[in-house]
């Protein structure tokens, strides 16, 4: 799966307590079937010579209303077991990539997903794991013969790096944290957020959802390896919907994100969003439509920092680099300018939040065992680095504590947090007066700005087309004389240097945008920090549209208004 | 149980509320008549019939495996399917190939302005595909010819009835804590066994309650509480192969389980089944010969090979013409099928089976139709099959909705000549005899992969080896003319024709009980042993997966 699509949300509240636990039966019922592994496959006809075992807790528990009516609530506990086993040696093993047609692709082999129980119950653990393990083995074995016989009859390959890097061994035993939702008060507080939308008999879907998930880690490698480690992500989350009179469906969404309960915004904040989204959505089946333009923009900074997920995080994801049949667009580019000299990115896992904002793409430990570390990528506008799993590309011999996924998939190399920095003096209205400059430049009626969105992807295939896609919600005309005009109906298209060569500056005013990124390696979350930026030249092209025409009848409130 | 019928006669007419404040009916009650008066857009017809079914669901589902609760999920939901249709009940705007039927999710609070919106927006969007479908459906007919064309839509009286099968009363709190007591400690049992490698303990709670009303004015009310334990266990034999087996309790709900004792020693029982089933031997071929399949196996091979011939789906109609319903059985009305003197039926309203509870029963189908025992098959011959208000052939009758399609509730097939076991056994080995045979075939237990697939979440198909699909003989004996009877594995049944039913030679003399869920559905089947002339099974290489390098952790 190389589409990749960023999705937002954001997360919500609650009290954590930090539980110690002296004895851990999950990490001990796995290394004591590790060791058992170890003895059996280590000294098989085939060797193993790598074995990790990860399991992963997910708890989530959810409450949720539709304009004022509570709709299912729902709690979730589910934990999974995933072996990865590798034959061969650290040069090449059973994930090496191969063209052949239909064959599975690396990242897919060596591994085996299921779900165990949530009782930390020793045997019955242990069971399972061997079950699997077994498994695993068996078709690691296949798969080795396999990537030899298409390794001896193929072109040999660009990047001859190995397949998997030696890292040192990381011992780290975090505590669990603990949490506590008040479903009864947040039963209130969902219901209270989503009523106002009642008011306006054009929004069709109007929805107030809060969840607490907790994530709990545990992982042993064969190397000696040891950890655990839990995540706590609270998320408020109002969504609504209206229609155009031409029937476009017009969304709008605001989240908010928090890693404790007490950060969650208080009443009269939520309802001054869902007061402002109701307006944004009033407004935006008034406004007009765009037609397809090429010209000069702004993208405040949470559409900036999608941008630069899509049009640079994904393309410098350590293991495409070595995938023949991704685009591979930035690895001959190390040492080159890819920014202006002024903007710098680093991707940092260890950073929790930014001005007082929760961040959502923080961790202590990657998904491999490696410890989390800042890596900066593009310094100065120049490319420096790449996001390195334990998968080596040409140059990078080692991970760099970015091997991520979600439960059930083998990490690739992923984003963290995205910290765009610029080093600027440039407010919002200058950067606005440089735009209406571009505009009178480039001899256009208006230039525009992209205020806010609801996330986009990109295909980084050398079949595919090559571009990113953003999906803004807010758009606004910003015409010579310096009046703002909200438009609906585009989405933001390009290629990546063509985009990066057009980004003229940004300003020092910066917003965080978090979501979930979906790739190869599942869904993980990821949080951007980035300023407002100008770009010289983006594409817009019009949005699909949907068929159905407005509701025939009016709303029944309306039908029985005095 | 409690059912009353409180009115049958064809009476365009709303019956009062059924309670002092009910919101949902209330909001039911009020888009539909509206709809009914004032849907239309410019140039279309409006609607000649809106109906609304709101199925609330409670569902609570636990899985242990060796002692460890491994799921322990509570779900519920609201959800409203909505009919909208245009045209008459001749020739409408139903069963356009592709069309979803309109399902929406409604707010679990009965909140009168909340559901009246939901309902008024999914109206909307159901009369629209209505409009369209009813325009494209003229344009397929005007160009191609549909022989015997029944009408869209059959009328049916008029009821209000209110089904309490399981208790409308009953509220939905699950004593979790005690579910996942008993899963812990059934599915602990398995620890004692070295030798099963796999196991699992499931129980499923459900409370299901589906409200209905039409513009016909029938409404009806059905509640439904459901509780399922079930267990699997799987070893493998020296060869690899994995043998299995399961045992699952179908009740009204948790106190009516037998004690922790009784259901201890049968998943004892259970483990035992599987690890004797490791020693059995294998075919060294195909078994072309007759075969018996006893115990519940008949029902189980009736039920997965001949029964869903007995609820076809109409035609659908689509813009590249108009389709096959999807049985034979509609147009063979009386034409042998079955050996003379046998009997199908299908009764939704039979609530019991030797003392059980049957979970496929009710009173009013999900759209408002009052349930009927029905005669299927008589002599051997069709006599009808069952069917939606969108009628299958001439012969069929309407009751049958569960889920938005027909299907069976209680199926049972009888034969008017029975025999003991013995004596079919004994009519199995003469036939073997006969035929020349070294020995014959005895299937004594089957089951459907994706019926168990359905309980067994999670399990995949590691439980089943070979990754099967349809039915999979979990227990079988061959029968030696010297008269050893010797267990036999890894068998799989090898194309098994409709055809095949009008051979069965001989018929037990005792009912049998197999029940199945079709999604949210569950049907009863009742047969005996049958007695097939002639039949292939085969053993199944499908698998060739090499033991296990470690032995299990379980293991002393």
């Amino acid at each position: 799966m190389q589409t990749i699509r960023l999705f937002i949300s954001a997360s919500l509240l609650l009290a954590l307590n930090v539980a110690h636990a002296a004895n851990d039966v999950v990490l001990d019922a796995m290394q004591t079937e590790l060791a058992r592994s170890k003895e059996a496959y280590f000294k098989a006809k085939v060797p193993a010579y790598f074995i990790a075992y990860r399991v992963n807790d997910d708890e989530r528990v959810e409450v949720n209303a539709e304009f004022g009516a509570l709709t299912g609530s729902t709690t979730a506990h589910l934990r999974s077991l995933n072996v990865e086993l590798r034959t061969g040696n650290y040069g090449f093993d059973n994930t090496h990539p191969t063209q052949a047609p239909g064959g599975m692709p690396g990242f897919a082999r060596g591994t085996t997903t299921q779900r165990v129980g949530i009782d930390s119950d020793a045997r019955a653990l242990r069971n399972e794991i061997w079950n699997a393990t077994d498994g695993t083995y068996w078709r690691a074995v296949e798969e080795l013969a396999k990537a030899r016989a298409d390794a001896a009859v193929q072109t040999a390959a660009e990047d001859k790096s190995d397949d998997f890097s030696r890292e040192p061994k990381l011992d780290l035993v975090e505590p669990q944290l603990e949490y506590k939702l008040d479903v009864d008060a947040w039963r209130g507080k969902v219901k209270k957020y989503s009523a106002p939308f009642r008011a306006d008999t054009r929004i069709y879907a109007a929805h107030a959802g809060v969840s607490v998930a907790r994530t709990t880690r545990w992982m042993v490698t064969s190397e000696g390896s040891r950890v655990r480690h839990s995540e706590l992500t609270w998320l408020l989350d109002i969504r609504a919907e209206t229609k155009a009179d031409d029937g476009m469906d017009l969304p709008g969404m605001v989240r908010f994100v928090a890693n404790r309960p007490e950060s969650l915004p208080d009443d009269a904040t939520v309802l001054a969003a869902v007061n402002g989204l109701m307006a944004d959505l009033k407004a935006l089946r008034n406004a007009p439509v765009v037609d397809a333009y090429a010209g000069p923009a702004i993208l405040d900074n949470r559409a900036a920092g999608v941008f630069f997920h899509e049009v640079i995080g994904h393309r410098l994801e350590g293991h495409r680099l070595r995938d023949e049949s991704d685009a591979q667009t930035f690895k001959k580019k190390l040492g080159e300018r890819l920014l202006p000299e002024t903007i710098s990115i680093t991707f940092d896992p260890t950073r929790k939040d930014y001005a007082g904002q929760a961040l959502m793409g923080d961790y202590a430990v990657d998904d491999e065992g490696v410890r989390a570390r800042p890596v900066s990528v593009v310094e100065h506008g120049v490319l420096k680095n790449f996001l390195m799993s334990r998968t080596p590309v040409e140059g990078f011999a080692h991970s760099n504590g970015h091997g991520r996924s979600q439960a059930g998939f083998r990490p690739v190399a992923r984003q963290s947090n995205m910290i765009v920095s610029v080093d600027s003096t440039t407010d919002y209205a200058e950067l606005k007066r440089k735009l209406l400059a571009e505009i009178a430049e480039q001899h256009k009626p208006w230039g525009l700005i992209i205020r806010d969105l609801d996330g986009g992807f990109t295909d980084t295939r050398r079949a595919g087309t090559g571009g990113a896609k953003l999906l803004p919600t807010l758009v606004y005309r910003l015409y010579a004389d310096g009046h703002e005009e909200l438009v609906r109906g585009v989405d933001l298209v390009g290629t990546p240097l063509t985009l990066l060569a057009e980004l003229e500056t940004a300003d020092t005013r910066f917003g965080v945008f978090h979501g979930w990124c979906g790739a190869e390696s599942g869904f993980v979350p990821v949080s951007t920090v980035a300023p407002d930026l100008l770009i010289r030249r983006i594409e817009v092209q019009r949005k699909p549209k949907s068929p159905d025409r407005l509701p025939i009848l009016p709303a029944p409130t309306e039908e029985t208004r005095p | 149980m409690k059912a009353w019928l409180l009115l049958a006669i064809p009476l365009l007419a709303l019956a009062p509320a059924a309670r002092a404040d009910d919101a949902m009916q209330r909001a039911m009650r009020d888009e539909l008549q509206r709809s009914l008066a004032k849907l239309q857009l410019d140039g279309s017809p409006k609607p000649y019939f809106v109906s609304y079914q709101v199925e609330q669901l409670e569902q609570l589902d636990v899985q242990a495996s060796l002692g460890a609760i491994e799921v322990a999920a509570q779900r519920g939901y609201r959800i409203a399917r909505v009919d909208v249709r245009i045209g008459d009940a001749q020739l409408d705007s139903s069963r356009m190939a592709g069309r979803q039927p309109m399902l929406v999710e409604l707010p679990v609070e009965d909140d009168y302005d909340a559901l009246r919106r939901t309902f008024w927006l999914a109206t909307d969007q159901a009369y629209k595909h209505a409009v369209e479908d009813l325009a494209t459906k003229r344009g397929v007919l005007s160009a191609h010819d549909e022989q015997d064309r029944q009408p869209d839509h059959v009328p049916v009286p008029v009821v209000h009835l209110v089904d309490e099968e399981g208790g409308s009363e009953r509220q939905t709190a699950f004593d979790r804590d005690r579910a996942q007591k008993i899963a812990r400690e059934l599915s602990r049992v398995f620890a004692d066994f070295a030798q099963i490698e796999q196991s699992q303990v499931w129980l499923v709670e459900r409370h299901r309650q589906v409200r209905f009303e039409n513009s016909e004015g029938t409404t009806s009310e059905r509640s439904v509480a459901e509780f399922v334990l079930g267990a699997a266990a799987r070893a493998r034999a020296d060869d690899g192969l994995s043998v299995w087996d399961y045992e699952q309790i179908n009740l009204r709900d948790a106190d009516r389980l037998p004690p922790m004792t009784e259901l201890d020693a049968r998943l004892r029982a259970l483990a035992q089944r599987v690890i004797e089933q490791r020693k059995a031997t294998r075919l060294a071929g195909d078994y072309t010969g007759p075969v018996l399949f006893s115990g519940n196996a008949g029902a189980n091979l009736f039920a997965g090979h001949f029964a869903p011939q007995l609820w076809p789906a109409p035609r659908s109609y689509s813009s590249q013409g108009i389709g096959a319903t999807t049985g034979t059985f509609e147009r063979r009305a009386g034409s042998p099928v079955l050996p003379p003197g046998v009997n199908v039926s299908d009764d939704p309203l039979r609530a019991d089976f030797d003392g059980h509870a049957l979970l496929s029963t009710f009173r009013v189908d999900d759209e408002g139709v009052a349930a009927a025992k029905k005669d299927l098959i008589v002599d051997g011959r069709v006599k009808q099959v069952l069917c939606t208000r969108a009628p299958v052939g001439k012969h069929c009758s309407a009751g049958n909705d569960r889920g938005g399609v027909a299907l069976a509730s209680t199926l049972e097939l009888r034969a008017n000549q029975a025999k003991s076991a013995d004596a079919l056994r004994a009519d199995l080995l003469r036939m073997a005899q006969e035929a020349d045979q070294p020995y014959a075939l005895e299937v004594q237990e089957l089951i459907n992969v994706e019926a168990l697939q359905h309980l067994v979440a999670g399990g995949g198909a590691a439980w089943f080896g070979t990754g099967g699909q349809g039915e999979v003989v979990l227990r079988a004996v061959l029968h030696y003319r010297d008269g050893r009877s010797v267990p036999v594995r890894n068998v799989r049944l090898s194309g098994v024709d409709l055809r095949d039913f009008r051979t069965i030679v001989g018929f037990g003399d005792r009912p049998e009980l197999y029940s199945r869920p079709f999604g949210e559905s569950q049907v009863t089947f009742i047969a005996p042993a049958l007695l097939f002339e002639e039949l292939t099974l085969a053993d199944d290489r499908s698998s060739t997966v090499k033991p296990p390098l470690l032995k299990s952790p379980m293991a002393k």
